[in-house]
């Protein structure tokens, strides 16, 4: 039946109207928000901005198989950003020290801030496409805090999984970071899509319209000549740091700090926690690339933890096992370094490593990473050999 | 899928366009499947939960409609769907409570259930109960198929936050399935847009930052920030909640369904049953018909009247949520009911018609419901009375928050206008439709309203009901 005219015109207009005013109101609002800079570590697509050229010059190297080449991966214990003080450097300068030589090897950085397991899980098929001949992967029992995984898990990068992937990982613990089928699917749509900077600035806009709100809290504060909110704002959150902060060590948390830190770390987990079946599911994916994994586990302050009173041993053990049994049972190797530094070797609260003229925690990391190496010949195990391991494991 | 994200923007657009190009017998099918993959776009192994659900239940109906002992049947069905709910949604919250006996007693030490929430269980479970009592009651007519019941229970524009849907108001309408006008297209895009309004610039945007700041700030000495942080919560939780419904409404009538009223201008109530009979409204009657009167109701004298009505709201508070925060919530609310009924008060319904000397009973009662909130929103108990006690102690040193302020002032503005606007824009949509520039103005105010949802919904959270 033909559309009767009145109803075909007025659903014209009104569809029309409604669109163009939508559109003015956005473009109304971001015009009068501004263009404001992206810091990388806040949209999905920065961080890949920072990740991907580094793939691609690990692709472009493994074509030419010399020097070989190791894939870092890790959070900012291995990237601080902005700082250009990486493990990934150290490393590489500690395999050129060795003695024996090893043989010539480039070591890429894949490492970012807040980059941990489910990061990389989602990564994994892009990393193993570039076909290193080693990954050397970082991993933290803060990871599998309910604080990380809750604040940190960025799922969005599950856009950027091979679409092959999607199905068994909707039969992983997503639901545990925030990811739902719909979500993911979005990502991927979005990626495929490959809407770049134009998506990078409309989230950035998005996430900015509180200026607004902002302003017009400045505009009512010529009243009372102060801004209350904003006051309020910081004096809560120093109260919540300093209820987190250690009373005499200012670059330490206190006890209820390290408990929310660590989480379930240090109650001791198991092969189901969330954190140790990502971390297993992801060197899975290398092992089955046929490329070797070393993962370590970072050193932990336990000369602090012990002193505020948090860490029971055996409790903490059953969490590094559980590490363990994930890595070695997915054909990966794993490091354990947890206890390896005092408490003078940590620069701050976040456990990040001190470098300055009297102590070089990252360079000891990376030579103690090396030896271990060298030592296991992992970086001779042909990538057949590896692939055969992991399956008998 | 949240209604204000992208991929529900997506989902609903193709939803919408098939709905509109295929045959009508093939439309009910249609949104059955579309139903289900909107379930499964959560997270896919709860659909064979909901599946179970539905199967079982319709079986069971089967039973209780043509058994010969329809009772068992009822009883089946009811256990079978509330067992699930509790085990999915209390377990964690009785074990946790138990675990102290079970460790000093028994000296066993059973780890706590860490579920996530089936998406929607408590709305689409009460749906499911109350069809198998209204089939044991014999009020309904006849057993739908089961690809209707199907749908029926698994709707996908109420099916996670309500509102909660009868037989014998929603299957009827299935039966002839969707009525497209362009009156109801219009009214759907019109309640679209207000709830989505609602949602994401109101509760997300300009009241739940502040409302989390206050609450979840521990021991910073501000009273007036308290007070400005309770009636923020307050109205969010309101716009939050009543906006979803509008945009379940609004879906629904693209599809040509009407589904009822859940929210009628609550915080005009001017007593505890008034509010109840305009908060959630599909939610207090199916308290009252399912639960209320099964009791006694009032028809067992005064006593037991209270003590039916402490337990209806006991029970109510414990629907909102697996903590005993919620059952201090629904006790408060059950402890004015009884106050009230006890003192023998006027009691009101939305039909009494208001005057400038409901005032002081409007704003005494709001402020009930403001307290009974905190325990709603806060932590834990501890952090309630904590949050209570910084409402009367302190002093003023951080100055007065006059921007929230002024975005409380909007809300109680709005809140009054509601009322006006809800009886009185249907007259004034079909007055603007006569004009030749009608349409224009129409489109123009909702793209606005879609326009500002659109550029606040970077700050927005998820739906503070949409895992109840």
């Amino acid at each position: 039946m033909p559309p009767k005219p009145r109803i075909f015109w007025s659903s014209l207009l009104f569809a029309g109207s409604l669109l163009t005013s939508a559109l003015v109101v956005i473009l109304g609002v971001f015009s009068l928000a501004g263009q404001l800079p992206a810091q990388p570590w806040q949209t999905a697509i920065g961080v890949m901005d920072r990740i991907l050229p580094n793939l691609e010059e690990l692709e472009k190297q493994a074509l030419e198989t010399i020097p070989r080449q190791i894939a870092v991966l890790g959070d900012s214990t291995v990237d601080f950003y902005p700082v250009n003080e990486k493990v990934p450097d150290r490393l590489q300068q500690a395999l050129a020290r060795s003695s024996p030589p090893a043989p010539p090897v480039a070591v890429t950085n894949l490492a970012f801030l807040a980059l941990g397991p489910t990061a990389y899980y989602f990564l994994a098929d892009r990393i193993a496409a570039s076909r290193p001949d080693l990954i050397v992967w970082a991993v933290s029992l803060t990871h599998a805090s309910e604080r990380w995984r809750r604040s940190l898990p960025r799922p969005e990068l599950a856009g950027w999984m091979a679409a092959e992937r999607i199905a068994s990982t909707l039969t992983m613990p997503i639901d545990d970071i925030g990811l739902t089928a719909d979500k993911l699917l979005l990502y991927q749509l979005l990626v495929r899509a490959d809407p770049g900077s134009q998506w990078r600035d409309l989230r950035v806009n998005l996430s900015r319209i509180d200026k607004f709100r902002a302003k017009s809290e400045e505009w009512l504060a010529q009243f009372t000549g102060t801004q209350p909110e904003k006051s309020f704002g910081i004096v809560s959150a120093l109260k919540k740091l300093k209820s987190h902060k250690h009373p005499d060590l200012p670059d330490r948390y206190n006890r209820l700090g390290e408990i929310e830190h660590f989480g379930s770390a240090l109650d001791g987990i198991d092969s189901g926690h969330p954190t140790v079946r990502f971390i297993g599911a992801a060197v899975q994916v290398f092992s089955e690339a046929g490329i070797p994994v070393l993962v370590y586990l970072n050193p932990v302050n336990i000369q602090h933890l012990e002193k505020v009173g948090v860490v029971e041993a055996p409790k903490l053990r059953r969490s590094v096992n559980a590490y363990r049994e994930a890595v070695e049972n997915s054909g990966g190797f794993f490091l354990d370094l947890h206890t390896v530094f005092p408490d003078n070797y940590f620069s701050d609260m976040s456990g990040h490593f001190r470098h300055d003229d009297e102590i070089e925690a990252q360079t000891e990391l990376a030579e103690t990473l090396a030896r271990y190496i060298l030592d296991k010949g992992i970086l001779d195990t042909r990538r057949a050999e590896a692939s055969e391991m992991g399956r008998a494991k | 899928m949240l209604f204000n994200s992208p991929q529900f923007a997506i989902f609903l657009l193709a939803v919408l366009s098939l709905y509109r190009v295929v045959p009508t017998r093939y439309r009910n099918p249609l949104i059955l499947g579309a139903s289900l993959v909107f379930y499964t776009l959560w997270l896919p192994a709860y659909l064979i939960l909901l599946g179970a659900d539905i199967a079982v239940n319709y079986a069971l109906l089967h039973g209780i409609a043509r058994g010969r002992n329809p009772r068992l049947y009822l009883g089946a069905s009811i256990a079978f769907t509330l067992g699930l709910l509790v085990f999915f949604k209390y377990a964690a919250m009785l074990v946790g409570t138990a675990l102290p006996v079970l460790e000093g007693v028994f000296a066993v030490s059973p780890a706590i259930p860490d579920f996530f929430l089936p998406l929607g269980i408590s709305f689409y479970s009460f749906q499911i109960l109350a069809f198998s009592i209204d089939t044991y009651r014999g009020e309904t007519p006849e057993l739908p198929s089961l690809s209707r019941y199907a749908l029926f229970i698994s709707f996908f524009p109420q099916l996670v936050a309500g509102p909660i849907l009868r037989g014998a108001q929603f299957l009827p309408q299935l039966a002839r399935g969707g009525e497209i006008t362009a009156e109801r297209t219009r009214r759907g895009f019109w309640l679209l847009g207000i709830g989505l309004a609602k949602k994401v610039i109101l509760a997300d945007y300009l009241l739940s930052g502040f409302s989390d700041l206050v609450f979840d700030a521990r021991g910073v000495d501000a009273p007036v920030f308290y007070w400005v942080a309770l009636y923020s919560f307050a109205f969010q939780i309101y716009y939050d909640f009543s906006g979803y419904t509008d945009m379940a409404r609004g879906i629904a009538l693209l599809l040509g369904f009407e589904l009822p009223l859940n929210f009628m201008e609550p915080y005009l109530s001017r007593d505890p049953s008034e509010f109840w009979r305009r908060w959630h409204i599909t939610l207090s009657r199916w308290l009252s018909d399912y639960l209320y009167i099964p009791l006694g109701g009032n028809r067992r004298g005064p006593t037991r009247t209270l003590i039916n009505l402490m337990l209806t709201m006991l029970l109510g508070g414990l629907w909102h949520g697996a903590s005993w925060n919620f059952v201090i919530w629904g006790g408060i609310h059950g402890l004015i009911l009884v106050i009230h009924r006890g003192l023998g008060l006027r009691r009101t319904t939305p039909d009494t018609p208001m005057s400038w000397g409901d005032i002081p009973r409007i704003l005494i009662f709001f402020h009930l419901t403001c307290l009974a909130w905190v325990f709603f929103r806060a932590e834990d108990f501890a952090a309630a009375l904590e949050f209570i006690g910084h409402l009367f102690t302190g002093t003023n040193t951080f100055g007065l928050p006059l921007m929230q302020m002024a975005v409380i002032g909007f809300c109680v503005l709005l809140h009054g206008a509601e009322r006006s606007l809800r009886t009185q824009l249907p007259s004034l949509r079909s007055r603007l439709a006569q004009k030749p520039w009608g349409s224009a103005l129409e489109g123009a105010v909702l793209g606005i309203l879609i326009g500002g949802a659109i550029v606040t919904s970077g700050v927005g959270g998820d739906f503070i009901y949409f895992q109840f």
